[in-house]
């Protein structure tokens, strides 16, 4: 485990390496992560959030999770980029859920994001909900994103049964 | 050594916080670049409507990984919005924010040579750092916390960052400087 200092440090630089960042933390580092997901500076707060969805599962997302409700759209931003890092999102329950709710944002780049978060899940139980931003959305680039990503979704329920 | 001019163009997606202003930095760069004998120039600061359906989607920048072999679609996307910018002067986007928390990104397609900021998170040095790279600059090879280029951080506080001899001698070669 290592110090909050420590961390600190391997998340000040303007352009992160998280593989040299992961490879230097365990999971025993998660509750300082989660802490340091409120930090008073935005960039370590941040990275901090994008560090708990490399190292994510499902006991360790109470930074995603409140960055997911922030009323900062810039740290719904960043939750849903963590997200989509998760390991295995598509079979955790609570990332699914917050991904269900962030393709709805009022923030065009929250709902990008989140839009990348539910192709990189790949499950055919959010293509419903990928529909509907598709069929709202305003954007003509978000739009196309959302038709794309739920096309991909769509064949998920054509594949032959085994 | 003579002195050489860059000139920086800069358009705003998203206005930086107040402490890191543009004018702010640009005055960081020249405290840095002073020692290469460059003087940096804000040639112009354009806001740009980022209501406009092209600009909205590119205002929470997908860097990638921040590669030479990563660039993205929105990279290429966003260079696009060069207007007034003569060949071989620097853009510098503000975006609300990058990709992965990134304070910024210098890679850029062929010829049209940018750089991508995060209004949320560069710090006063990020534009002189990232401004580096685009002058041939790589991150320092040792962790000193004292150098602009250093990949771990770019310092926030006073002593002002400094480049060594060697990256001075490489950036006043750019094609970039007059």
């Amino acid at each position: 485990m290592k110090k909050r200092k420590e961390i600190i440090q391997l998340l000040s630089a303007d352009e992160p390496d998280y593989l040299s960042i992961i490879s230097k933390l365990t999971t025993e580092d998660c509750e300082t992560l989660n802490r340091l997901a409120k930090h008073r500076s935005d960039p370590i707060a941040t990275r901090a959030i994008i560090c708990l969805g490399y190292l994510g599962s499902g006991n360790f997302m109470d930074g995603i999770v409140a960055a997911a409700k922030s009323d900062k759209a810039h740290f719904r931003v960043t939750a849903a980029q963590a997200l989509s890092k998760i390991k295995g999102v598509g079979s955790n329950s609570k990332a699914v859920e917050l991904i269900n709710e962030l393709v709805k944002d009022s923030d065009i780049g929250v709902r990008k994001f989140a839009l990348r978060a539910a192709e990189v899940a790949n499950i055919s139980g959010l293509k419903d909900q990928i529909k509907k931003v598709h069929e709202s959305e305003e954007n003509i680039h978000i739009k196309k994103l959302a038709e794309t990503v739920f096309w991909k979704l769509k064949k998920l329920d054509e594949k032959p049964a085994h | 050594m003579t002195k050489l001019k860059l000139k920086i163009h800069v358009k705003i997606l998203r206005k930086p916080r107040a402490s890191r202003s543009v004018e702010k930095m640009i005055k960081a760069m020249n405290d840095i670049y002073d020692a290469a004998k460059i003087d940096v120039e804000l040639a112009s600061k354009e806001v740009l409507n980022a209501k406009e359906p092209g600009l909205a989607a590119l205002n929470d920048l997908d860097v990638g990984s921040c590669s030479w072999n990563d660039l993205t679609d929105e990279q290429r996307d966003l260079a696009q919005f060069r207007t007034g910018v003569p060949d071989r002067e620097i853009v510098v986007y503000v975006c609300h924010s990058l990709s992965d928390a990134y304070g910024g990104c210098a890679v850029h397609p062929d010829g049209k040579p940018m750089a991508a900021i995060s209004a949320r998170n560069a710090r006063l040095y990020t534009l002189a750092h990232e401004v580096g790279h685009l002058l041939g600059l790589e991150h320092a090879t040792r962790d000193d916390q004292s150098l602009l280029m250093n990949a771990s951080g770019s310092p926030n506080l006073k002593p002002v960052p400094v480049l060594t001899q060697s990256e001075i001698d490489k950036m006043r070669k750019s094609p970039f400087l007059t």
